[in-house]
């Protein structure tokens, strides 16, 4: 009997004709740089396909890949479902991506030194000053402290996006960004499938992810190699508990929760069965308001008393830094652009997604009008929290969602809903267009440094374009292939 | 080591090992159902339920009367089973016990090699996906044989796959002093309960397939079954590796590892409290009954519990 092969499944792929799709630029016509790619894929017979896509949710099952879903009844703890048809990507779109967040993270690191020190940029009236004092994660208590290396912000996992028009960049996500994990063990499922497609591809190595973690935290510290380095973790709770585990032992850090650190003379300890042991830096995976409950919220038992004082005085380094959620909040996210003109004399490289700011009087008008056509979300939201998305809401919850932004518009920027790209998913029997999106890992110290890779994350739903996990999405590996092989630092 | 964490890979042994300790029990009970009298059955789960010190489910237990018939005998196993094996309310059931290792480890992940991690993950799933009416009766021994050899299975990998750091040690610790803990609270219940009556082969038979010791003794003894020689070994024989000096050997060892780190070895505490238990286990003539000297080395094993709570996982300034 003859078994069906993947090719004979991608033969039947349906385009949708609004979108860019990742791998085809017309039916049955794959873009010309995945030519090796589906010369070693097409041959997998479906069979085959179907046991590896089970045996990868098995995997990560009997691992414990998982992540946290906690609501008021009951906690749960699921499966991030992975497609292992991976999203493929030039090497020319991967370095144009490249340079594009190495101008963004310069940029974003000039502006937060600036404004928690000179405020050239507020004086200059490029930026509203009252913007960034009213901003939510604003902290005003880091306004002169001296951050080593003035590095802020020395990791982010930008949200990328993209249309036919080209990419855009969605959400900077500069405060804890999640998924590199992902990324990860994503990638080592993938190998252990496809390891013929690998030997014949070149496709980009990722793997070097934690090390270059692991400096990016060192060089932080006037002690580099020598600095007692930890992770700190908000606790088993934590949705992205899995991820704090994995970083931390793939570096071979101490993964600590604020119970486990003490302050005492402005110095941080962990307590150890040695008894007390001094931290040199920490990997924060704590939001800053959470951080000091002396410092920062009173009622955060996850934090450490008089952490942030020992931060001021020098004696620990937190990455990233206090303060950073300023430039990743929505409404500033929109002055992006012209902050990069302003610091590095440059065009961006990489769009934003046209913002509407409901501060301003015509832009909430218009935002109002509408409605039903856009996506608003709150200014200091991370994640989807408090997210509208007007195509997707019916009358009633639209014309309630009206009412609400009138009464507080400073709190809401919209945007148009963007038909994000799509990329082939296996889905039942076939391979469908599901649409994706794309966040690579940037790591900031004397140098950018980012593995070419990052977490594809899918709407899994047909026509859907939420790809949050908490909301049926799922994740790919992306796949940048080099067909000239050349070196990459 | 960060103390919290040490404190999980601890605790994560000690219920892997009362897991184990609770299987163990369960086989040889269910085994003993195709032929064993009401009566005698009846004993038994008396014996396991007093010796973890927990009422059985109802508040009594039944079969005490010659009256009680086989029926009902078989009714009240299960629910007994079934109470000891799957019930999430029962903090010692074997599936509480896994819940609590396995979320141990969870919290010490980056401690442990993926190997285990993913072994204690497995058999917690497997028997969280488990139901009494799939095991009832037929499968009731290969069940309980599987999750014990999970469980040893654990300990293969964390011998062959984990730093021989102190996080090994942990665990050590905690498996041993929950090992010792529980043979000596099971021997004292024989030793109140049982012997004062009815001294007979079946019930000394019994107590060594509880201990998992059967086979160690027909070797060391012949099958000639006799109480001396059965307390003998479960006390004091150090190449039997379900004793109490073997368990008290093994946390002896892991604490010099500990602490020669440490400025106070060998003078710490609880270090002093295992030398004072392996003088007790091993050297000194028994003194008073045996019931009041196993009395007394539970307490010196609780005291060592608390000496290891005290020197490692709290601290002050």
């Amino acid at each position: 009997m003859q078994t069906n092969t993947l090719g004979s499944l991608f033969k039947n792929y349906q385009l949708k004709t609004d979108t860019y799709d990742e791998m085809f630029s017309a039916p049955a016509q794959s873009r010309s740089f995945t030519e090796t790619f589906f010369q070693e894929f097409n041959d997998i017979p479906e069979d085959v396909f179907k046991n590896l896509q089970a045996n990868t949710s098995q995997f990560f099952l009997h691992h414990g890949i998982t992540f946290n879903i906690y609501d008021e009844k009951q906690k749960s703890e699921r499966l991030f479902p992975i497609d292992c048809i991976p999203r493929l990507m030039s090497y020319e779109d991967w370095d144009f991506i490249k340079k594009g967040l190495e101008q963004r993270i310069q940029a974003i690191n000039l502006f937060l030194w600036d404004i928690y020190h000179k405020e050239q940029i507020l004086k200059d009236n490029v930026v509203p000053k009252d913007l960034i004092y009213s901003c939510k994660n604003f902290r005003l208590q880091m306004k002169k402290v001296p951050v080593p290396e003035d590095v802020y912000v020395s990791l982010c996992g930008t949200d990328l996006v993209r249309t036919k028009e080209g990419f855009f960049v969605l959400e900077d996500n500069l405060r804890v960004p999640s998924g590199s994990s992902y990324m990860l063990t994503c990638r080592q499922a993938m190998i252990k499938n496809f390891l013929s497609v690998f030997r014949k591809c070149n496709i980009q190595p990722i793997e070097s992810y934690c090390l270059e973690l692991l400096k990016t935290l060192f060089y932080l510290s006037a002690k580099k190699e020598e600095a007692q380095v930890v992770l700190l973790t908000p606790g088993p709770y934590n949705s992205a508990y899995f991820e704090h585990v994995f970083l931390a032992s793939q570096m071979g850090v101490e993964l600590v929760q604020g119970q486990d650190l003490q302050v005492h003379n402005n110095t941080v300890y962990m307590k150890t069965t040695q008894g007390l042991k001094k931290v040199d830096v920490i990997y924060s995976r704590i939001n800053d308001d959470f951080l000091d409950p002396l410092s920062f919220r009173p009622d955060s038992y996850l934090g450490v008393p008089g952490l942030f004082s020992a931060y001021q005085s020098g004696s620990v380094v937190l990455s990233n830094a206090p303060g950073t959620g300023v430039a990743d909040d929505k409404a500033v996210y929109s002055y992006i652009p012209e902050i990069i003109r302003y610091y590095l004399e440059q065009d961006p490289i990489l769009s934003n997604v046209k913002t509407y700011l409901c501060r301003r009087p015509k832009e909430l008008k218009h935002t109002l009008k509408n409605l039903e056509n856009l996506v608003v979300k709150t200014v200091g939201g991370a994640g989807g929290d408090g997210m509208f998305i007007g195509p997707m809401a019916s009358k009633k919850e639209t014309e309630e969602f009206a009412l609400k932004l009138q009464s507080d518009p400073e709190n809401y920027v919209s945007q148009p809903v963007l038909p994000l790209s799509t990329s082939p998913c296996f889905v039942g029997d076939t391979v469908e267009p599901r649409h994706v999106d794309f966040r690579p890992f940037v790591l900031y110290s004397d140098k950018m440094s980012l593995v070419p890779g990052g977490l594809c994350r899918v709407a899994l739903k047909k026509n859907s374009l939420v790809v949050n996990s908490s909301q049926g999405g799922g994740a790919k590996d992306i796949w940048v292939i080099d067909n000239k092989k050349r070196e990459v630092s | 080591m960060i103390s919290r964490v040490a404190s999980n890979l601890y605790w994560m042994t000690r219920y892997l090992e009362r897991a184990k300790f609770i299987s163990q029990l369960l086989n040889v009970q269910v085994n003993h159902l195709s032929e064993d009298s009401p009566q005698t059955l009846s004993i038994g789960w008396y014996w396991i339920f007093k010796s973890f010190d927990i009422s059985p489910p109802g508040g009594e237990l039944l079969g005490n009367s010659p009256q009680d018939s086989d029926d009902f005998c078989l009714a009240d196993a299960y629910t007994l089973v079934d109470h000891l094996t799957f019930e999430k309310e029962q903090p010692l059931s074997v599936l509480s016990c896994l819940q609590i290792a396995r979320e141990n480890a969870r919290q010490s992940r980056e401690q442990i090699s993926n190997s285990m991690w993913s072994q204690l993950n497995r058999t917690y799933l497997q028997l969280e996906a488990s139901k009494m009416p799939d095991i009832w009766p037929h499968k009731m021994s290969d069940f309980y044989s599987d999750t014990i050899s999970s469980i040893y299975l654990f300990y293969g990998l964390s011998d062959n796959t984990l730093y021989k750091g102190e996080g090994f040690d942990f665990l050590q610790l905690g498996r041993f002093l929950e090992r010792l803990q529980q043979t000596a609270s099971l021997l004292e219940t024989h030793v109140k309960f049982i012997m004062g009556w009815k001294e007979g082969e079946k019930e000394l038979i019994s107590l060594l397939l509880y201990c998992d010791a059967f086979d160690f003794y027909r070797q060391i003894y012949t099958l000639d079954m006799k109480l001396s020689n059965v307390i003998q070994m479960l006390l004091s024989h150090p190449e039997v590796p379900c004793s109490l000096c073997f368990s008290v050997n093994q946390i002896e060892n892991t604490l010099k590892r500990i602490d020669p780190k440490s400025s106070s070895y060998p003078f710490n505490t609880v270090y002093k409290s295992v030398q004072s238990l392996k003088t007790a286990i091993t050297y000194k003539p028994i003194e008073g009954t045996l019931a009041e000297f196993l009395e007394n080395i539970k307490t010196q094993s609780q005291k060592i519990h608390e000496d290891i709570v005290n020197s490692y996982f709290q601290h002050s300034m």
